[in-house]
């Protein structure tokens, strides 16, 4: 018989490691082999997941290629070149990045997810501009909001996912974030347009989400607040 | 209207028992109330032999050969002929039983070497009806393999005879008098981990001598049941010191403990007749020393334990389920409320379940022939690690059910029991 050299626990001859701390057995006198019969056999169950996402998503994948090959023969038939099309074959291939890949990839990588989806809308954004002919509005105005919904979406995301980080203040900062995002916009639409800054519109916004955000924080750390509050909302 | 009957005393359908009710609306794809007990022999389990017992068995078990049908208003149970096939064990026991699969029926015999195991979709049964059913098995597979003739005993039904009326019953409606009491209480602290890989469900057995464990709760005036209840609190509570979350470390911790209703009622259903109590510590006040704890536990299960509460307590899901609004409502309505209303509430008010079947004594013929016995818990919707005890030759077996993947709670609760001078032995299905 094998004891933990942490945990004190006599361990079963079935047992490679310490169950309770993986600390693994190390026996000179009795070197550890695998025994007759384990307590649980090695075969497991398999649940079939009833929906297949990956296989969906390559189903779909194939389904979008059916509009995609129609309106790219019709456009080279009528016009002789591609034309129109482009539009629709953009559109799709941001579909496909938006709603499609993350199935198909089957992985939980939030980051990266953004990361393409704000790619593809910037390359869409630049084929339209392009297309239509006037180049400009695309690095001055699209290019930097796209930027600025990625960026924003990614650390809003960040804030999300740090388990530590206690849930009210999680908003607090989101709400942050959107105020940020609003006040982004209104800053690069002006710049665009009149060539200088003057936020009008967004402070409408911006200010009771600055507010609500202080307000969250500030019952954050209150608990007695935050019991009282959560006693009368409780459902 | 009368229900129609299968053989005289068996009815052709029949409504789900008062704490059945839920688990159906709360099942989902990958989850589903489940438990599991099993005996482990002196010899190898022959298939064959095991397949003719169980055909018997389930003639004297009655209730457990019944389908879940859908009704317009409620779930209900439909006989069905047959048997389910054994099935090999596997290494990660109760995931969630696909009854379509599984011949629709609730639970599921597997064996493995020496063992044989039954995993019981909760709907059908509790421990003890579980327990009833095992040993009977058990029973009749040593006669039809080895030709031994084990005496009948309150957990160890006589094959030869016919179901009784009253192993069917539906005890919660016949014992509760109507005046409920409130269900609402804290929402208790429930540790958190990194999740396991899904469908798999970490098992860590501890054996250790029932007498050490025994003398030790003795030794501290307290009930084997409120020893072992207090040792996991002060486990818990060590978790929750360390929990970075503040709010979570002000919030009670409680363990759920199963009562088995029949000893107050002296009910022989083979149904679902247990109910729970919740036991505690609430850290917003500090922290507990273990004494403070072992007393604190030790006089609620006295205070609440009486048959008045446990009526009190039954009696409020009775209403719930007489209400005529409830009553009214279709299934397709109360089904997602349901499912809905346990999802919130179900285990919230505990931070794990410790559901302890005591020692289970066999008759002086079986005995040489059954070496162990072991009892498993699947885990809750909320809290990913729960416990199960059961004691027999002068063994006590604690299993614990994980579904994260640190094992913070079963080495603390073993070590501590080390600490105090009582030998443990572990085993898992970990590799």
């Amino acid at each position: 018989m094998s004891y933990c050299v942490h945990c004190g626990v006599e361990l079963a001859p079935s047992e490679e490691s310490c169950p309770l701390c993986k600390t693994p057995v190390l026996d000179p006198n009795q070197p550890w082999s695998e025994p007759e019969e384990r307590p649980y056999p090695e075969r497991l169950e398999v649940v079939p997941t009833k929906i297949d996402h990956r296989y969906g998503a390559k189903l779909a994948s194939l389904f979008l290629l059916i509009p995609m090959a129609a309106v790219l023969f019709s456009d080279l038939i009528l016009d002789q070149h591609m034309t129109w099309s482009a539009y629709v074959l953009g559109a799709c291939g941001c579909a496909f990045c938006w709603v499609i890949l993350p199935f198909w990839l089957n992985v939980e990588r939030p980051y990266l997810y953004i990361a393409l989806n704000t790619l593809s809308s910037a390359l869409y954004l630049a084929l339209v501009a392009w297309m239509s002919g006037g180049f400009a509005w695309f690095p001055a105005l699209a290019l930097p909001l796209t930027m600025l919904a990625g960026c924003s979406a990614m650390i809003s995301v960040y804030v999300c996912r740090r388990s530590r980080m206690p849930a009210l203040d999680k908003v607090s900062i989101v709400f942050l974030i959107a105020a940020a995002v609003l006040a982004g916009l209104e800053s690069l639409i002006d710049l665009w347009i009149d060539g200088e800054v003057r936020l009008v519109w967004s402070l409408y916004a911006l200010l009771p989400l600055a507010a609500l955000s202080a307000v969250f924080r500030i019952i954050e750390r209150r608990p007695k607040l935050k019991e009282n509050i959560l006693k009368r909302l409780f459902l | 209207m009368a229900k129609k009957t299968v053989g005289g005393a068996v009815p052709a359908w029949l409504k789900l028992d008062n704490a059945a009710k839920i688990y159906p609306p709360a099942r989902s794809h990958g989850w589903a109330p489940m438990f599991r007990l099993s005996v482990t022999l002196a010899e190898p389990v022959d298939p064959e032999a095991l397949a003719r017992a169980h055909r018997t068995v389930l003639r004297r078990f009655p209730t457990f050969g019944y389908r879940l049908r859908r009704g317009l208003f409620w779930y209900y149970l439909e006989r069905m002929n047959g048997q389910p096939e054994l099935q090999q064990d596997v290494g990660n026991p109760l995931v969630r039983m696909d009854l379509r699969e599984n011949g629709r029926f609730m639970y599921r015999i597997r064996y493995h070497g020496r063992r044989i195991a039954v995993e019981f979709f909760h709907a059908l049964t509790d421990g003890t009806g579980g327990l009833s059913f095992l040993l009977t098995l058990a029973a009749e597979y040593l006669h039809v393999k080895k030709g031994l003739h084990i005496p009948c005993t309150d957990r160890i039904l006589n094959c030869r005879e016919a179901p009784r009326g009253e192993e069917i019953e539906d005890s919660f409606l016949k014992h509760a008098r109507g005046q409920g009491k409130s269900r609402f209480e804290k929402p208790a602290y429930t540790i958190s981990g990194t999740p396991e890989r899904r469908y798999f469900l970490n098992i860590t057995t501890g054996i250790m001598p029932a007498k050490a464990v025994i003398e030790k709760a003795k030794s501290l005036g307290v009930s084997v049941s409120a020893f072992l209840t207090s040792v996991l609190i002060g486990c818990f509570q060590e978790m929750q010191q360390k929990d970075p979350v503040r709010r979570k470390r002000r919030m009670p911790v409680k363990v759920s403990l199963p009562i088995n209703l029949r000893r107050f009622y002296g009910s022989t259903t083979l149904r679902n007749f247990s109910s729970y109590l919740n036991v505690g510590i609430d850290s917003a006040y500090g922290r507990y020393t273990f004494e403070e704890i072992l007393n604190l536990v030790k006089h609620t299960l006295g205070l609440e334990i009486s048959e008045k509460g446990l009526n009190a307590r039954m009696s409020a899901n009775v209403n719930s389920e007489k209400n005529f609004a409830v009553r009214a409502m279709p299934l397709f309505v109360k089904s997602p409320f349901m499912k809905a209303m346990f999802m919130l509430q179900g285990d919230r008010y505990c931070s794990t379940t410790f559901s302890n079947l005591g020692e289970v004594v066999l008759p002086e013929e079986m005995r040489p022939h059954v070496t162990r016995m072991d009892f498993l818990l699947g885990v809750p919707y909320r809290n990913p690690v729960v416990a199960a005890c059961v004691s027999y030759g002068g063994n006590m077996y604690i299993s614990f059910s994980r579904v994260i993947r640190e094992p913070y709670i079963e080495r603390a609760f073993f070590t501590t029991l080390i600490k105090m001078g009582i030998p443990v032995r572990v085993e898992s299905n970990q590799r």
